[in-house]
């Protein structure tokens, strides 16, 4: 008897339903139906639709606790005399999607106790689940299986399924960066939505590809949003995806490393960052050359996270390589060159080369205006570097005046609350205190340290730097007691967070010392200053600015003593 | 709701095997051996020499295992001088993730108990066994309400039975029973021959003891889930059912029959029986007919009939179970579910196959064996693969036996196997199909 596959036969959704309500009407004893629906939101709306098709008939809904390991118990725990149909969810649960989960005790449970569900429950039961649990139970508990008397797949249609694809296939993350902030919320919605719809979609039917792509984009949006954290899972995601789809060697694997790198980085987990960074460095110049632009950024970012770190040495030797091959590889005037001059600068300004510094920000704000305009992110990036420049070379007004014009523009552009426009408050405040306007600073300060805390969390290495430039308005202002608490606070997260060595926690430690100092409690000052003498030596050398400047501290010190 | 569409519904119940009204003789049609006939017939000419029959079922879950030994129980009790069937049904008295054999026999010695009083109404109480059971089964008062003077061998059953869901419970019994593992089963023996005796007074021939699901059971206290426990308890551990006497029919896994079939007609004495499909098609694919006579009369047995069903729908749903009759009734179900009239059409049918379609995933290991299999004009699968095991667990690949050819002689006692006809609707079937092609033409 020759026919056409069955693809043309399934059923719609109207059709679905009204099937799945009539072997709820049919049945007289216990019946098992399986209802697959990966999209949990569609899933509700469903039953809904059910229990209003079924008016007459009592129903009920079974929301499983979370780690929920026996249905039969779960069953027992209740009594469903009356109840004709029960729509059992939350069965994913019970096990995530990507387990191993076919010997999970939820799925022998199931096998075990099929016998025994008719006598906890004498109705039709409906369990709803995604589809990576239905495969699940099919081949763990294959008995189970068998005893369904239906078994539903409520999935977009195939116009639908065409269309989300098409829409997966048309994104770009690269313009992320310069959308307004209601633009990324609206992004970040579209795309978390996308996201659902295409997971509705079979597994079978579905491109790993456009899912990948989709989780990049999320990734991007919530980290061009500052909300790095909300970044990670999905940076997960695609890492896992890309090796299973591409391969662990494939550009395109190395790429999702490479974001979950800097993700690792921007939510304060260092040192992942970094073994990260230099495994996809490594892997790229085998794989891609030395040379190819990928490579490029993998040695530019593996800077930063050194700089991050306190390597300041190793990321200078790796920022110059980096921008010549970038001059060459790709031009003067390219934006990655242009970041790479830029990245460059800050490590001289780490080191204390001022001078060189700024001839290179200057450079770069000049081309940055040009090339991406006056408002781009990265142009005010530049201005907030140069005017850190400015600020360490003495040139407060200068430094103010940028400062000033970097803040609104960041709020404008990336939004009250984002991380750079927080870094951009403090260091307006910093340059007011500078400039003994103590009470612009620490109003500015309380109000960047809170939002730093809820927007990084308490121990992130920005929040713990606000902490301490707000301690040390307070000692300016004559405040001891509210300065040693908080700065006290700050050495010991530091050391906890960054390490003993790191830049920020040796002038954490200065800092502190320079409040003993105040207080007239100079032994314990004096053993701070040395602490951090010894650090800042190893760290940056015996010609560095701050390590002279702790040293003048420590001497100072040391003079006051009986 | 009865309407003839709504009973044949409910008479298509895929939990429950069939009754006595809805059984159909199917093992012309199987192919292999005609379980039924042979074990009664073996069990007349067995006589009375002390030797006892012990045979071994096996098949797919859902394959109809249950339905035979229904019938069979039916069978022996229906004959001139009738045997007392004891059947046990595992799922009872066990929890299949934790069992020891022990626990098995303690679950036999109740069932037997219980089954002696209720059709022969005789009281196995005083028994030295029994009454041992009794006291032992006693630890677990506190979660039984016992009343006064209901000491009986009922209630030793649903106590035995508790031991499937109180773990405690259980591993007190298993001390307080099993000291000597040896003169445990010397003192069921006795039971045994107790029973015996009371019941030939009572026109009994003998006892025949069924155990049904036993091939359920998949982790035996402190052994490694799956096959090697099924090892464990089926053949390192045969005595503990071979030691019985008595004639008896226990179900093994399939799995465990493909692969260790020389160690259990080791153990047993005899091959094990399989209950193959029953065949829709030949092994080379071809229609047979024989099977769709067969597979109507069992539908039109539960109702379906031109009324309530079409001849081509009902022939469609036929085809595509491979044979397989809890398959058959589940995806009948599902027609009758979404036909909107009175009756089943065609387009019903095809709809209730379709949501099957697209509601299946195939890893990719399992695509390569069944193409494979497809492929293959002898039709067999390496059973020392662990992926072609699972695929027959999954019911993916089905098992045949061709059995007799118009002759009357066995010409073929060889299994083979077929893909579940459904499976070949996928769309990713057709890929792995032209991925196979692609790699033999590579070689």
């Amino acid at each position: 008897m020759p026919f056409e596959a069955f693809e043309n036969d399934v059923l719609g959704e109207e059709q679905q339903l009204a099937a799945l309500a009539q072997v709820i009407r049919y049945s007289n004893s216990f019946s098992l139906v399986f209802a697959v629906c990966n999209n949990t939101q569609y899933r509700e709306e469903l039953i809904g639709r059910l229990q209003s098709i079924l008016e007459d008939v009592p129903t009920q809904v079974l929301r499983l606790a979370e780690k929920t390991e026996n249905l039969l118990s779960a069953l027992r725990e209740d009594s469903f005399e009356s109840v004709k149909a029960l729509f059992v969810v939350g069965m994913e649960g019970w096990i995530e999607s990507g387990k191993a989960g076919e010997r999970h005790a939820f799925i022998l449970n199931l096998n075990a106790t099929r016998n025994a569900l008719p006598t906890a429950y004498s109705g039709t039961l409906v369990l709803w689940m995604p589809e990576y649990l239905a495969a699940l139970l099919h081949s763990g508990a294959p008995d189970f299986f068998s005893v369904r008397s239906g078994l539903f797949y409520f999935a977009p249609s195939r116009e639908e399924r065409e269309r989300l694809s098409a829409e997966a296939s048309k994104l770009s993350w690269g313009e992320t960066l310069s959308l307004s902030r209601v633009e990324k919320d609206e992004l970040i919605t579209r795309l978390e939505n996308l996201l659902q719809d295409i997971l509705s979609i079979p597994e079978d039917d579905r491109d790993p590809k456009a899912v990948i792509r989709l989780h990049i984009a999320l990734a991007n949006a919530y980290g061009a949003h500052g909300l790095d954290a909300d970044a990670l899972p999905h940076e997960l995601v695609a890492v896992n995806l890309s090796r299973e789809v591409y391969g662990e060697r494939h550009p395109a694997t190395f790429m999702s490393l490479s974001n979950l790198a800097v993700t690792f980085r921007a939510i304060g987990r260092t040192a992942e960052a970094l073994e990260l960074q230099e495994e996809v460095l490594t892997a790229r110049k085998e794989v891609l050359g030395e040379r190819h632009p990928d490579t490029l950024t993998s040695m530019n970012n593996l800077a930063e996270t050194y700089r991050a770190v306190g390597r300041i040495a190793d990321a200078l030797i790796l920022q110059e390589e980096v921008l010549t091959a970038r001059k060459e590889v790709l031009g003067e005037s390219h934006p990655d060159t242009l970041s790479s001059i830029n990245n460059l600068a800050g490590t001289y300004a780490a080191l204390g080369r001022n001078r060189d510094a700024l001839k290179l920000e200057e450079e770069v704000l000049t081309a940055r205006k040009k090339v991406l305009g006056d408002r781009h992110p990265d142009t005010l990036t530049s201005m907030n570097n140069l005017a850190d420049t400015y600020r360490e070379m003495g040139r407060k007004a200068d430094a103010l005046k940028l400062q000033e014009e970097v803040l609104t523009g960041s709020k404008e552009v990336r939004g009250e609350r984002h991380p750079d426009t927080l870094t951009s408050m403090n260091n307006l405040a910093m340059t007011y205190r500078e400039m003994g306007r103590n009470a612009d600073a620490l109003k500015l300060q309380i109000e960047e340290l809170a939002a730093c805390q809820e927007v990084l969390g308490e121990r992130h290495p920005d929040t713990l730097i606000s902490m301490g430039n707000l301690a040390s308005t307070y000692q300016e202002m004559g405040r001891y007691a509210d300065a040693l608490k908080l700065h006290e606070e700050v050495v010991s997260a530091s050391k906890e967070v960054l390490g003993e060595h790191h830049p920020a926690t040796l002038t954490s430690m200065n800092n502190l010392a320079n409040t003993y100092e105040d207080l007239g409690r100079i032994p314990e000052a004096i053993a701070m200053y040395e602490d951090a003498v010894a650090g800042l030596e190893d760290l940056l050398g015996g010609t560095h600015l701050h390590t002279i400047a702790g040293r003048a501290n420590l001497a100072r010190c040391r003079k006051k003593l009986p | 709701m009865s309407t003839p569409i709504a009973k044949l519904f409910q008479a298509c119940d895929p939990m429950k095997p069939a009754t006595s009204e809805q059984y159909v003789d199917c093992s012309d049609v199987r192919g292999g051996h005609a379980f039924t006939r042979e074990f009664c017939g073996a069990l007349t000419n067995a006589g009375d020499d002390g030797s006892f029959l012990r045979f071994l079922i096996t098949g797919h879950v859902g394959g109809g295992k249950s339905s035979e030994l229904l019938h069979l129980k039916a069978q022996l009790e229906q004959m001139e001088k009738p045997y007392l069937v004891v059947m046990m049904d595992s799922k009872e008295y066990i929890d299949d993730n934790d069992v020891t054999p022990n626990d098995i026999l303690l679950a036999i010695v109740s069932e037997l108990a219980e089954t002696v009083k209720a059709k022969a109404g005789i009281n196995l109480d005083d028994s030295y066994f029994v009454k041992k059971l009794n006291e032992a089964s006693d630890l677990l008062k506190s979660t039984v309400e016992v009343s006064e003077g209901d000491v009986t061998a009922g209630l030793l059953k649903l106590k035995v039975k508790l031991l499937r869901i109180d773990e405690s419970a259980r591993r007190k019994v298993r001390g307080a029973l099993v000291q000597n593992e040896s003169s445990f089963i010397q003192q069921i023996n006795l039971v045994f021959e107790e029973a015996r005796t009371a019941i030939r007074k009572k026109n009994y021939r003998d006892i025949v003891l069924i155990l049904d699901n036993l091939e359920k059971i998949q982790r035996i206290d402190g052994v490694d889930e799956g096959t090697e426990s099924h090892r464990e308890l089926f053949i390192a551990r045969a005595q503990k059912f071979v030691g019985l006497n008595c004639n008896f029919v226990l179900t093994v896994p399939l799995t465990l029959v493909n692969t260790h079939g020389g160690q259990l007609r080791g153990a047993y004495g005899q091959p094990p029986h399989t209950l193959p499909m029953i065949k829709v098609s030949d092994r080379s694919g071809k229609r047979y007919d024989g099977g769709y006579v067969k597979l109507r009369e069992l539908l039109s047995k539960r109702g379906a009939n031109p009324e309530v069903i079409d001849n081509d729908a009902r022939d469609l749903l036929i085809e595509y179970s491979g044979g397989h009759v809890r398959d058959l009734l589940g995806t009948l179900r599902g027609a009758i579910s979404t036909a909107s009239g009175s009756k089943v059409v065609l387009a019903d049918a095809k709809a209730a196959l379709g949501q099957i379609v697209r509601s299946l995933t195939v890893s990719r290991a399992a695509w390569e064996r069944l193409v494979a299999l497809e492929e293959s004009p002898d039709r067999t699968l390496d059973l020392n693969d662990p992926v072609c095991i699972s695929i027959l667990e999954q019911l993916y690949a089905l098992e045949y036996v061709n059995g007799e050819d118009n002759q009357g002689f066995l010409q073929d006692q060889e299994a083979w196997y077929a893909i579940a006809p459904v499976l070949k609707e996928l769309r990713s079937y057709t890929t792995a199909l032209s991925a196979y092609k692609a790699d033999l033409l590579k070689q």
